[in-house]
């Protein structure tokens, strides 16, 4: 080494450079600080993006909501929620429970948030991340931050298969069918009975062009639970696109007969239902208890909820449905009567009031309620039918034919309606017209006997 | 030089840094490019606002546009007041220029008038409503607008909440209620409806899709029992009406000199069939989809299954949307259905369908394939996950920057609020206000979200409705019409930079006044793709857009040849020619072809 610390040769040139230890350490050093850098943008990206866990302090109070113009008793149900939690913010429970009455109560943003903090603070409860991703569903959906919810709660051990099943749905609608495929498989292979993920795989089948496979699971699931409609209506289209039309035609009415509005049972969703609570909570349970035939405790809930809610006409008027359902014709009548006092411009009141009228054989007062009725909503065609019943039934032969002709104006698929005016515009001579009324009715109704004996009779 | 020292002594990622820093680069993808879902299905990622130059520019003042929609004194929660109105561009005096006509909803006592523009040879619009007759006030809805009478003037009909109005055009911007002479009656909320020659006897017919009929007093209310309006869920629904046009007779009574023919219309709802069936119908497409020549009817009906109404070609229908994969999402669950948007989105000969649902819903695009079924392929066309979610209604395709592939734009506006309603004091509508949405066609059928880059249509949130597409500047390339509640609309000009070049067509018939030929399918021919395009103004929501079909032909230049199949099943060739034109091609001026459908056969 040379006195000005460059290393030369014997001839004083610089000797060529070796690297050192620092030199032979850079390109390493520059590895590892690339992979670093390149980690922390790309965890920092997955984090902003809703990475599994979001990131920041655990909350210590709950999120601020806005509780004026709602139903008492969902207010009632929301503080005491409230309440509970502040008292204690460190359990899981108290925050997840806020979450569901909040999710019960359509405020999903604050739901998503509190069920969030549940999760949070017990991961093993696959509740909290399910019910944050029905949250992140509805009301402003957000399926990028729902999917990863799902996920996290399907992966827990304790989960039920229902949240498999939901997850994978939500994979189906989003296009990704082979990653909804895992899951559906897993939960067929735990339950091959389950009808919920043979209907999935035929939908995934379907989706992926393999309509044999999509008809063996259809079936399939067709024969564990007949009254999906959904289930019916792919095999409808499945069938059709396969050439099998009675097979297609038997399903599309199957479909067609059956509500659209079908849901799976869902255990934890449903502990969420059991959190809703007002005057809409107790109309919904009063129909609940109506189809399955508990018709007085029906109505009961329904006079517990008019004493509450004194105003409420669709309570009202859903009591005096029930009532007369059970034949207390008098008390439907009294329930009818308050509805039009709540509401004197409802259409609905003066037409159920007519209905229980009827019932008491009083058709003259009932004309007046069906007349007061539609002078409120004119293109209701069973109001102008009743009025053509009870004028009929009071010789009124001329306001009958109005109101037929009314019934069947708005409605020109009534049959009945049609079948009845074509009836009674031949009686009164006017053949032209009342065969062109019959022969409409027959088209609507090809098994209306009556209106083809007629047809055939002035035939 | 071996040993070159370098002067710099900070670390180099040069040609020897290079493998480690690929390394890196690949690992940082990995970990964040790779999303926590896993999600493949959006097939390009999205864009910033500075990522990509905007399409349209807000030109409705400084072009004379100055309507405010009125929808009815706020508060009461009216249903109607939510679903209104409707808009149209049309050239109502044959100048070849594009006119607009916009629909009121306020009360039929208030002073709101629907409003009619003619658009003068300087581009811009003049209020020319006092005296057109079209100056109508009421709850109005949608608006169609067909030559009834092929008398070479384009006619219109106004959908209201329980009632219809047809216009007969008596040239120079007037317009005579021609409703009960002509034989309409729709005493139902009618929404949106179109002209289409169902019978191919060469007289346009008319089909109104109905939504529900209505209590006003039945109250509405969230789950939390705040009041909000209704959804259709609580009402019975209604049947669709199909007027069946009986062709114009100059001879009639009534007729006099300088007088167009009088229009009359059958209604032929039982007969035909449409009566079988009731529904919440918003949207209504009359197209062919089944491959047969004959137009079907499709109509969206909101909460409730979707109908296709598959003309039998012998005057009736059969309902079979169930069967054909179209009256359901991808989940076989109904959703809401509005707006309807019709275009050939990947170009392999076959119409494809877009449908607009509500926020929690997605919207949804029934590709169709084979010949007559569709599915849902809103995922793999990445439409499922939007920048941002939203209640959509009017809904057009259009090529917007010319690349050749048919671009999305959607009006949307909420129909029940999320949070609450307005804190008192605050705009009624604003819980209701939703950014509109623009989507990239960016090859194959897959699209790309566009909207942050596009403020002037979605830019402002509002609760926008109806969107009606057109060429009104006559420069080539598509433009739109937007409605709005209680707002100004937006008249939209194109300024997206051109990828390309364009085909202007309009099919007519010299034989039938030389009217727009509705139902008519063209297929252009250039640079060895083809591109197939339907002629129809009743298309989106509520709206009647421009007959004429706009064509971006990306890097052809050149038109080797234009397909028409007319609507009476007939199919003839033309000469291509330079791109970059308008042309009018006039039945039975082309070669006669075999007409063999269009398409993958079924």
């Amino acid at each position: 080494m040379s006195r000005d610390g460059v290393s030369r040769d014997a001839a004083g040139r610089p000797a060529p450079r070796r690297p050192g230890r620092r030199r032979r350490a850079a390109p390493i050093t520059i590895f590892i600080i690339c992979v670093a850098a390149c980690a922390l943008v790309g965890a920092a990206l997955w984090l902003a993006r809703g990475g599994l866990r979001s990131s920041g302090p655990l909350l210590t109070s709950p999120p601020a909501f806005e509780l004026q113009g709602i139903d008492p008793a969902a207010a009632e149900a929301i503080r005491t929620a409230d309440a509970a939690l502040r008292k204690d913010p460190s359990p899981a429970g108290e925050w997840g429970r806020l979450g569901m009455v909040l999710l019960a109560h359509d405020f999903y943003p604050a739901a998503a948030t509190c069920l969030e903090q549940a999760s949070r603070r017990d991961a093993s409860d696959p509740r909290w991340p399910y019910l944050q991703g029905l949250a992140l569903l509805q009301g402003t959906p957000d399926a990028g931050a729902a999917v990863p919810r799902l996920e996290q709660a399907a992966a827990l051990a304790s989960a039920p298969p229902e949240v498999h099943l939901k997850l994978a749905e939500v994979l189906l609608a989003q296009g990704e069918v082979e990653r909804a495929e895992v899951w559906l498989r897993r939960a067929a292979a735990a339950n091959p009975r389950s009808a919920r993920a043979r209907a999935g795989l035929g939908r995934a089948a379907y989706l992926r062009g393999d309509l044999p496979a999509a008809v063996a699971e259809l079936t399939a699931s067709k024969a564990l639970a007949g009254d999906v409609a959904a289930t019916h209506a792919l095999l409808a289209e499945v069938h059709s696109r396969l050439g099998n039309r009675d097979a297609a035609e038997a399903e599309r009415q199957a479909a067609a007969a059956l509500p659209s509005t079908f849901t799976w049972p869902d255990p934890y969703w449903q502990q969420v239902v059991a959190l809703w609570t007002g005057a809409m909570a107790n109309l919904e349970r009063a129909g609940d208890l109506q189809k399955k035939g508990k018709l007085e405790e029906a109505i009961q809930l329904l006079r517990d909820t008019t004493a509450r809610y004194p105003d409420a006409i669709l309570a009202q008027l859903t009591l005096g449905r029930y009532l007369l359902q059970s034949q207390r014709l008098a008390e439907a009548e009294a329930a009818f009567r308050r509805a039009v006092v709540i509401a004197p411009s409802s259409f609905e009141a003066r037409y159920e009031l007519a209905g229980a009228l009827q019932a008491q054989q009083r058709v003259a007062e009932a004309a007046v309620e069906l007349s007061a009725a539609l002078a409120l909503q004119p293109e209701y065609p069973p109001a102008h039918y009743q009025l053509a019943q009870c004028r009929l039934s009071t010789g009124d032969s001329a306001g009958a034919l109005e109101s037929l002709r009314a019934a069947v104006r708005f409605r020109p698929s009534f049959a009945q309606a049609q079948r009845d005016l074509g009836r009674m515009l031949v009686q009164a001579g006017h053949l032209g017209e009342g065969i062109e009324h019959l022969e409409a009715a027959v088209r609507l109704n090809p098994s209306d006997r009556e209106a083809a004996k007629l047809l055939e009779a002035l035939r | 030089m071996a040993g070159d020292p370098r002067p710099n002594s900070r670390p180099q990622c040069g040609r020897r840094g290079f493998a480690p820093a690929t390394a890196g680069v690949i690992l940082g993808w990995l970990t964040a490019g790779c999303r926590p879902d896993g999600s493949g299905s959006e097939a390009v990622r999205d864009v910033s606002p500075d990522d990509s130059a905007a399409w349209f520019e807000d030109v409705t003042a400084a072009f004379g546009i100055d309507f405010i929609h009125d929808a009815g004194t706020p508060g009461t929660y009216f249903m109607p007041e939510a679903i209104g109105s409707g808009v149209a561009f049309f050239d109502a005096d044959g100048d070849a220029l594009l006119d607009v006509y916009l629909i009121q909803n306020g009360v039929p006592q208030s002073g709101s008038k629907n409003r009619f523009y003619r658009q003068e040879a300087d581009g811009k619009f003049r209020d020319v409503s006092a005296g057109s007759g079209l100056d109508i006030a009421g709850r109005g809805m949608g608006v169609a607008a067909g030559d009834a009478n092929n008398d070479g003037l384009v006619d219109v009909v106004v959908t209201d909440y329980g009632d219809a109005h047809f216009f007969t055009n008596l040239s120079g911007g007037r317009f005579e209620d021609a409703t009960r002479a002509a034989g309409i009656d729709n005493p139902f909320w009618g929404s949106s409806a179109s002209f289409f020659d169902f019978d191919r006897d060469g007289w346009l017919d008319l089909v109104i899709a109905n939504y529900v009929i209505f209590s006003p007093n039945r109250p509405c209310t969230d789950q939390a029992g705040r009041r909000d309006y209704c959804g259709p869920q609580p009402f019975p629904g209604t049947a669709a009406k199909l007027f069946r046009n009986a062709g114009a007779r100059p001879a009639d009574g009534g007729s006099g000199p300088g007088r167009p023919p009088p229009v009359r219309f059958e209604d032929v709802t039982v007969r035909s069939g449409l009566a079988r069936a009731t529904g919440p119908g918003l949207g209504v497409l009359c197209a062919d989809f089944t491959g047969d020549r004959w137009p079907d009817v499709f109509v969206a009906n909101d909460g409730k299954p979707n109908f296709l109404w598959v003309n039998r070609g012998n005057g009736t229908f059969e309902e079979e949307a169930v069967l054909r994969g179209m009256a359901l999402n991808a989940m076989g669950k109904t959703q809401a259905n509005m707006g309807i948007a019709v275009a050939d989105v990947e170009q392999d000969g076959l119409l494809d369908l877009y449908v607009t649902h509500l926020t929690d819903e997605h919207h949804i695009l029934l590709r169709q394939g084979p010949r007559g079924y569709f599915h849902d392929a809103t995922g793999a066309a990445g439409l499922a996950r939007p920048v941002w979610p939203s209640t959509g209604f009017g809904t057009v395709f259009a090529d917007f920057d010319l690349d050749g592939d048919p671009d999305l734009a959607q009006a949307n506006g909420r129909v029940k609020f999320t949070a609450g309603p307005s804190p008192p004091g605050a705009p009624f509508w604003d819980v209701y206000r939703e950014r509109n949405q623009v989507f990239e066609n960016v090859g194959g059928g897959a699209f790309r979200d566009v909207s942050p880059a596009n403020a002037a249509l979605c830019g402002a949130p509002a609760v926008s409705r109806s969107i009606a597409s057109g060429d009104f500047d006559e420069d080539g390339d598509v433009d739109l019409l937007v409605t709005r509640i209680e707002e100004r609309p937006l008249l939209l000009r194109n300024v997206a930079a051109r990828k390309g070049a364009w085909l202007t067509v309009r099919a007519v018939d010299d034989a039938l006044g030389g009217r727009d030929m509705l139902g008519a399918e063209v297929i252009v021919r250039a640079g060895g793709k083809s591109w197939l395009a339907l002629v129809q103004s009743g298309q989106s929501y509520l709206a009647s857009c421009d007959p004429r079909v706009h064509l971006g032909l990306g890097a052809a230049d050149r038109v080797d040849s234009i397909t028409v199949a007319w609507p009476d099943g007939t199919e003839e060739e033309f000469d291509g020619g330079p791109a970059n034109r308008s042309v009018t091609l006039r039945r039975g001026q082309g070669r006669k072809t075999a007409a063999a459908p269009p398409g993958k056969a079924q």
